[in-house]
């Protein structure tokens, strides 16, 4: 734990010390917020569509932006601070101390997790407070079911982080998971608006049972009314966790034969 | 010092493969051999200098030593650990710093930078603070330890990742080029701190250079490296001897003319003379002999015989440099030879 502090400490200094850019990064979600209040009221009533919220789009896509930028945050951070550490010439000075795999990815994954967390806030508290929704919300089920979730999305994270330090460049995990979990996904059309062989494929994302669980979750259903979602999820992460951890172990010992681990 | 080995490689040897990426996941083809069976044993306390130049495998086998770098064949352990299979408790006992990398995040101070670092090694809280500003001062950065790294100069970089590499205060210290880009100044004041901060007690430190001066300074034994074979290993002066096969003296006399030097070229037991002119009245005669045995005394009766004065005469010995481009020079013709097909 105190190796994820440091690693959050050192991120956060590094984050703050270009004020600017962090000052963008907390006003952008205002914009954002904007654009889907006013994209989703122009689109209005899909209650043939959306169950949630008397099938407001607004609610629906505040939901699928703010959890898709979470979740979808564990699988980006990590191919990109490992590419960024190979960048910076820093990689191979930070393996040089004695830490481990599993604590080295989740300290590099924490503040820019804890950053999109911050952002999901900034939405969610919109939707609470300035549009009315979610007041029968059941806490317990939306934290379970993005607990799965996130690690679930770490350990995809994982695999991609993999293919950086093996291959450098056009990791295919990240960028083909990522287009399609945003895209079929249910982050900001449903499920059911895809055409019907879609959505098959849409069902082996983890980001659909996530979406899918915590609308329900916050529309008041309990943990047994999300536990279809939450056994799917956990499912994943229990077989994607020790994959994504041995894949990740496995690329750093074939890049240290190759002396290929400081290259980018 | 003691006589246990900290620093153990068993025929050590790395091969990069030439294809990486995907390539290379389905077809090996080797590449370069960087490192070939190399043998060593640094004991506890050493104060280590593994010589050579660019591309002579230095980095290579600091690489594996600090577990970045996994060999094609052979073991190495430090302090009993093997490297590969207990990588993770052999990196407690290790500080590595390299003089041509990036070590730290140049927007934070190197109290903020070293506090990380130490986060890494399990020193947290108070401790971590006391032992980053001890070894700030220890490196003589206690002025500047808040001040950015982008603020620092190159030698206070350098000054910096040795801190770094105290921080945990390794059984082990791995110095890699680490007086690479620095000016001789400030070479010069870096070798005095290594040399009255780093390697004392019973620490272990390897230092790898280029820089003959700097290996002299500091080693107490020394290994010449090129072409990925270990050379010589030694102390300086027994390599020094074991090369000096034919003695140099330094005469430096007056008054001679050449027939007199002519003389004294063709005198028994002299392998080479060079005249190098002094002053318009002095030479230095730089004598190459077979054997110092009477020839010396017979070459000063001969000048003083000739009407010639003797300023001063004295066995000259190979310098690091000299001795380096023997070595050197000697591996390239081998690795000449064995690229003829008999």
């Amino acid at each position: 734990m105190s190796v994820a502090l440091a690693y959050f400490r050192r991120d956060f200094q590094i984050w703050s010390s270009y004020r600017l850019a962090a000052l963008w990064q907390l006003v952008t979600p205002f914009m954002l917020i904007g654009l889907i209040y006013f994209a989703g009221e122009a689109i209005g009533d899909r209650s043939d569509l959306i169950k949630e919220e008397n099938g407001s789009y607004v609610a629906f896509i505040l939901v699928g932006v703010a959890f898709a930028d979470v979740l979808l945050g564990g699988l980006n951070n990590l191919p990109q601070q490992i590419h960024d550490q190979q960048r910076l010439g820093m990689l191979e000075p930070t393996l040089v101390a004695p830490i481990r795999n599993l604590s080295l990815l989740t300290s590099i994954w924490l503040f820019r997790f804890s950053l999109s967390l911050v952002r999901m806030t900034m939405f969610m508290a919109f939707g609470f407070i300035a549009l009315g929704f979610w007041h029968s919300v059941d806490p317990s089920s939306v934290i379970l079911i993005l607990i799965a979730a996130e690690i679930t999305y770490l350990a995809l994270g994982a695999f991609s982080a993999a293919f950086v330090i093996l291959f450098k460049e056009g990791d295919p995990v990240r960028l083909a998971y990522a287009g399609f979990s945003t895209v079929i996904g249910g982050a900001i059309f449903p499920v059911d608006a895809l055409p019907d062989w879609m959505e098959p494929i849409a069902l082996l994302i983890p980001l659909t049972h996530a979406l899918s669980g915590i609308r329900e979750g916050l529309d008041g259903g309990s943990i047994a009314d999300v536990a279809p979602q939450l056994i799917t999820l956990t499912i994943m992460a229990v077989v994607l966790v020790p994959a994504a951890l041995y894949a990740f172990s496995w690329a750093l010992q074939r890049a240290k034969r190759e002396g290929s681990l400081g290259q980018y | 010092m003691s006589d246990a080995p900290v620093i153990e490689t068993r025929n050590v040897s790395m091969r990069f493969s030439e294809q990486q990426g995907w390539r290379g996941l389905f077809r090996v083809r080797p590449g370069k051999l960087a490192l070939d069976a190399v043998n060593l044993t640094i004991r506890q306390g050493e104060v280590f200098g593994l010589l050579g130049p660019n591309g002579a495998g230095k980095t290579t086998l600091v690489k594996i030593l600090s577990t970045l770098l996994i060999p094609t064949a052979g073991e190495a352990r430090i302090a009993g650990l093997n490297v590969v299979r207990d990588g993770l408790r052999a990196r407690r006992r290790i500080g590595v710093l390299y003089g041509d990398e990036r070590l730290f995040f140049w927007r934070l101070s190197a109290v903020d930078n070293l506090m990380f670092y130490a986060a890494l090694y399990g020193i947290h809280g108070k401790e971590a603070r006391r032992r980053v500003l001890e070894v700030l001062d220890m490196v003589g950065l206690s002025e500047s330890a808040h001040m950015r790294l982008h603020h620092y100069s190159t030698g206070m970089k350098r000054r910096a990742s040795i801190a770094r590499a105290l921080l945990n205060d390794p059984d082990v210290l791995i110095m890699d080029e680490v007086n690479v880009a620095l000016d001789p100044i400030a070479a010069a004041e870096l070798r005095e701190l290594i040399k009255e901060r780093v390697t004392t007690g019973e620490r272990t430190v390897l230092i790898t250079t280029n820089v003959m001066a700097e290996a002299e300074f500091l080693c107490d034994r020394v290994a010449f490296i090129a072409g990925g074979r270990i050379q010589m290993v030694g102390e300086i002066a027994h390599i020094r001897n074991a090369l000096q096969t034919n003695k140099v003296f330094e005469m430096v006399v007056g008054g001679l003319t050449n027939a007199s030097i002519e003389a004294l070229r063709a005198a028994p037991g002299v392998d080479a003379l060079d005249v190098v002119p002094l002053d318009g009245k002095r030479y230095r005669l730089d004598l190459n002999l077979s054997s110092n045995g009477d020839t010396v005394p017979m070459m000063v009766r001969r000048v003083v015989e000739t009407g010639g004065e003797v300023w001063s005469c004295g066995p000259r010995e190979l310098t690091m440099d000299q001795m380096f481009a023997i070595i050197v020079g000697n591996s390239h013709k081998d690795a000449e030879r064995e690229r003829i097909p008999a």
